[in-house]
């Protein structure tokens, strides 16, 4: 072959290489798409079911081989598998955090499928919901194909772990799955919550310690992972006629109470946000007052399904610093009254869709009351 | 459209339009997204908050966005990341050999959750596509890694300056 000939082959090749690849990378860009929006999709079901009722917190026992309600996005095999999980939860006596724990594990490791063995491209020998692995001393093969038998198998390795009802749930799983993905398993915390409402009537919203599904209340954490910022009184609602732009409630509570994460998740902002209402910078060690703008000493968290919350007005500069991560109930400051505020309180705002501006947020009090963690008490 | 949305009655209806825009706002944003490489110039927002106008006595002003800051003489968050991924991928030794690698590029929390992980569950072999910074701020990064059986997702921390790889997380493809 003459060599202009060769070089014009070299350049073709090149070039179907570099097509081929670019192709492969758009391909997996699309597919990325698709999980994103499938992650996403948990999200915008769980806001659009059916509120539960109040008072309605887990009832009667799940029978896996009985009538099992639909869950949208879900298959009947893995709600089937969901309801095997809760049931030998319930039958262990296991309180509801660990039902909630368990079935967002399976969903990360098999998305609730009983998998049996996939070749190379899996996990080696791993098998089942919770993709254990015979050779790390889980059981035989057949045993952890049975759904019961590995199911039973994470519980009794969960409640070992100590303090796993208040742990950050991708926390409490990685003590047990011991995974090369420790934080893989926070993001399926909402569609768990989901799944284990609608099977039991609420048990995600009873108190998540307690084996008798009391309904939460207080400062407890409710099997849903979430629970209240600080324990006081709405003195003012979100965006009522007075102040169409009051984009969350004010909970009041003592200078210098504690303000809590309502739920885990990573915090994206702490600082301070103050000006004169001419514009000029004002420090947030001092008490503002309604000749100040701003949120004040503030913390932004992003929860698991693009959730964000914010506590703002605190006495001092916030315990806690960006992308740390927090458990639900962990101090991230204290109340005060910096920036516009007349009194020492919370400003407590939930946002959805990762959406942190205006158009994000959503009344607390309604999304509160159906994570099991009412805001305000009754003055 | 109109028919058939009646069919589905109100609230699949809305729940059907908040899907489609959630699909549209994920491609737009896919689109005109950081290209891998940006991270030290560009100003994403997206990790603190962005609400404008009157906010009663919420948050109201945009804090201005700062890039990665990293210390003269250590390694960049892409080249951090860079080291993770490739040891991650390096299951091919002992766990205490695998584990030790991941740690060198860890902070403590990351590598107390791994202290016991098992290698062997390492759900990917190879890279497929540039690394994605999503989101960032002087402190913190994260990274969306294509791999050939799903994405891996990292974030990083700097303290004073010194990067570290703080939280790993998996999505199966």
């Amino acid at each position: 072959m003459r060599r202009g000939p060769r070089v014009l082959l070299y350049v073709a090749a090149t070039l179907a290489i570099a097509v081929t690849c670019w192709v492969g990378v758009t391909v997996a860009f699309f597919l990325g798409n698709f999980s994103d929006f499938h992650a996403n999709a948990a999200v915008i079901t769980s806001t659009t079911t059916t509120p539960l009722p109040p008072g309605a917190c887990g009832q009667g026992a799940v029978d896996p081989a009985g009538d099992l309600p639909t869950i949208a996005s879900l298959t009947s095999d893995q709600v089937h598998n969901a309801a095997i999980i809760v049931h030998v939860g319930q039958n262990k006596a296991v309180p509801p955090r660990g039902w909630v724990i368990a079935v967002a594990t399976a969903l990360q490791e098999s998305r609730l499928y009983n998998l049996p063995y996939l070749g190379k491209k899996n996990d080696h020998d791993s098998l089942g919901l919770f993709q254990q692995r015979p050779s790390m001393g889980w059981g035989t093969p057949a045993q952890i194909m049975d759904p019961v038998y590995a199911t039973t198998k994470f519980y009794d390795k969960l409640v070992k772990v100590k303090g796993w009802q208040t742990l950050p749930l991708t926390v409490a799983a990685q003590r047990v799955q011991r995974s090369a993905f420790p934080d893989a398993y926070a993001k399926h915390e909402p569609l768990a919550t989901q799944i284990v409402n609608t099977l039991t009537g609420g048990a995600a919203r009873a108190t998540g310690s307690l084996v008798d599904l009391t309904c939460n209340s207080g400062s407890n954490i409710a099997a849903s992972g979430w629970t209240v910022p600080v324990v006081g009184r709405i003195t003012s609602g979100f965006r009522t006629p007075q102040r169409p732009t009051h984009n969350g409630v004010d909970l009041a509570a003592p200078r210098g109470t504690a303000i809590h994460a309502a739920a885990a998740g990573v915090v994206t902002f702490v600082g301070c946000e103050a000006t004169t209402l001419a514009g000029q910078p004002y420090s947030c060690d001092k008490d503002g007052g309604p000749q100040y703008k701003g949120c004040g000493w503030y913390v932004q968290i992003a929860h698991a399904g693009g959730i964000i919350t914010r506590y703002c007005h605190m006495v001092s500069r916030p315990i806690v610093t960006i992308g740390q991560l927090v458990a639900a109930g962990q101090p991230i400051g204290y109340v005060g009254m910096s920036g516009d505020a007349t009194g020492p309180h919370c400003h407590f705002e939930v946002h959805i869709n990762g959406d942190g501006s205006a158009a994000g947020a959503i009344d607390p009090v309604p999304f509160m009351n159906q994570q099991g963690a009412p805001v305000g008490v009754r003055a | 459209m109109r028919t058939l949305l009646r069919k589905l009655g109100p609230r699949y209806g809305i729940s059907l339009g908040v899907l489609v825009l959630v699909a549209l706002v994920l491609v737009v944003a896919r689109f005109v997204g950081h290209p891998a490489g940006s991270l030290v110039t560009s100003g994403a927002t997206g990790g603190v908050p962005s609400a404008t106008g009157p906010s009663d006595d919420g948050s109201v002003a945009v804090p201005s966005p700062v890039g990665p800051v990293t210390s003269p003489g250590a390694a960049t968050p892409q080249k951090v990341a860079d080291d993770f991924v490739t040891a991650w991928l390096r299951t091919n030794v002992s766990a205490t050999a695998w584990r030790a690698a991941l740690t060198a590029h860890s902070t403590t929390r990351l590598a107390g959750e791994l202290a016991d992980a098992d290698p062997q569950t390492v759900p990917a072999t190879r890279v497929t596509g540039p690394f994605a910074f999503t989101d960032h701020t002087a402190s913190w990064v994260e990274v969306a890694i294509p791999m050939d059986s799903g994405t891996l997702r990292l974030s990083l921390l700097a303290h004073d300056g010194v990067w570290a790889v703080d939280t790993v997380d998996w999505s199966p493809s």
